[in-house]
């Protein structure tokens, strides 16, 4: 009568140990500009982009790709360096108002949907720089560093030509 | 501070206060006599119109942790620490290609940091040190020195990392959450830089220099940006031994090196951080797979 639990312990061990790993984990995407694809490449078509906090399940893991299911149900293939096991922390300000009123993000989405605009140093930087009789070449220098802008597209077409990440294979 | 510990933070300030100034009390308490010694200022406590009055109303307010300030007020410190940055080690390069290159190298790694939702800009100025350094809510600088130690995309990368982690972890944050300045002050505004709070202000940044340029931050915090670099350029997809590359040539070229203003004088030993980034490279099984991109960085820093 012992054997009826030990084969069944044996047969769950023999389970856990044969399943695949991360298969049915909770992933959480923990990287900017994060794309579900419909391959395991960069180049395949985009089912969709997924915001820094989206869950995910694991279907399958393979190599430096996972294939995951949203809680939406939509499916596709990460990247592996765009997702965690643990939930991202949030910034104290959304990313939407982030930026309201004063220096906005260096990385921009497409010109055609750019929201955040560009204000220069903040009115206190400038209020410092006065008090402390800062030159005017460095604001202008900070300024100008400041404004330096690249796009999610620059940056992919970056990465491509680099063979970098996602653009590896 | 949270709203639920103002209560009992006030409830103990006044407590402190009755134990100190009950002798006094008792004199008298005519609003309209001029306030004179401990009587007088614990009338202004009363007070909530008098500037000592709005100061323990702001007991509640104090920036008690570096999670607290909020990007606005972090941002606010970081730009001007890097004017201050700019005057130590110098302008800009006037190499617009480099600076673009540098830009989308550390942007590309910012991406996927430990905040990878606030802004990044990168800048190499004009210096023969071998110093990188952060700001407070993003600004990262690279000497040109520095780029001449480094040889591949993969090294930068990594070194990029390591400044992109200290803004993740709040390391120069940590530094100064203890400074006068915040006393009083739940975000910095126009007002709270004016007058004496303006000088505490400049008070801080000249703290934050001082730790960030020649001091230095705790080891833990290096060995953190360190560990951290390494996870951030794997996740890019660079080779993460980039960052172990570098600091053995800087350990090579030590002694001949200037220390003062440099990541020599600032850091950690150089064999004990090569020493534990060795150890975590066990984590990176397929490393030497990974992105090295050296033809496209030495032809960025041509001429430099």
């Amino acid at each position: 009568m012992k054997r009826v639990p030990l084969l069944g312990a044996c047969v769950i061990i023999a389970g856990l140990l044969l399943s695949p790993a991360f298969g049915g984990e909770t992933l959480w995407v923990t990287s900017e500009g994060a794309k579900l694809k419909t391959a395991p490449s960069a180049v395949s078509d985009t089912v969709a982009d997924l915001s820094i906090g989206t869950e995910l399940t694991v279907i399958q893991p393979e190599d430096r790709w996972y294939r995951v299911r949203t809680l939406a149900g939509k499916e596709g293939w990460i990247y592996r360096g765009k997702v965690s096991d643990a939930a991202p922390k949030k910034e104290a300000e959304t990313a939407d108002n982030l930026f309201a009123g004063m220096q906005g993000s260096t990385i921009t989405a497409d010109e055609a949907h750019t929201s955040r605009s560009i204000r220069g140093l903040s009115k206190e930087t400038e209020q410092y720089a006065r008090q402390r009789g800062t030159p005017e070449v460095y604001q202008k220098a900070l300024d100008a560093v400041l404004s330096r802008k690249v796009t999610e597209t620059q940056l992919d077409v970056f990465l491509r030509n680099g063979k970098i990440g996602e653009y590896a294979f | 501070m949270k709203r639920n510990g103002m209560l009992p933070c006030m409830a103990i300030c006044f407590g402190l206060l009755a134990c100190f100034l009950h002798p006094f009390a008792a004199a008298g308490s005519d609003p309209n006599a001029p306030a004179t010694g401990a009587t007088g200022l614990f009338q202004k406590l009363m007070d909530p119109k008098s500037k000592e009055g709005q100061i323990l109303q702001g007991v509640g307010s104090i920036i008690g942790a570096a999670s607290e300030i909020d990007y606005a007020s972090e941002r606010t410190i970081g730009e001007s620490l890097a004017l201050e940055g700019f005057q130590r080690y110098g302008m800009p390069v006037k190499d617009a290609a480099l600076q673009d290159y540098v830009n989308l190298v550390g942007n590309a790694a910012a991406r996927n940091s430990l905040r990878p939702e606030i802004p990044y800009a990168f800048v190499v100025v004009e210096s023969s040190l071998q110093n990188a350094f952060s700001c407070p809510g993003g600004i990262i600088f690279v000497c040109s020195g520095l780029l001449k130690t480094i040889r591949d995309e993969a090294q930068l990368a990594s070194i990029l990392a390591h400044e992109v982690a200290h803004v993740g972890h709040k390391h120069a944050l940590q530094s100064i959450q203890r400074a006068r300045f915040f006393q009083g002050v739940g975000k910095i505004t126009s007002a709270a830089m004016k007058g004496d709070k303006g000088k505490q202000f400049e008070a801080m940044i000249g703290s934050l220099q001082e730790t960030l340029f020649d001091k230095g931050l705790d080891q833990s915090m290096e060995f953190e940006a360190d560990r951290t670099a390494m996870e951030t350029a794997y996740r890019t997809g660079y080779d993460p031994r980039g960052i172990i590359e570098v600091l053995k040539e800087l350990k090579r070229i030590e002694h001949r090196s200037e220390k003062q203003g440099s990541w020599f004088s600032t850091h950690p030993p150089l064999s004990e951080r090569i020493r534990r980034c060795e150890a975590q490279m066990v984590h990176y099984g397929d490393a030497r797979s990974l992105a090295r991109v050296q033809a496209r960085y030495t032809k960025a820093v041509r001429g430099h």
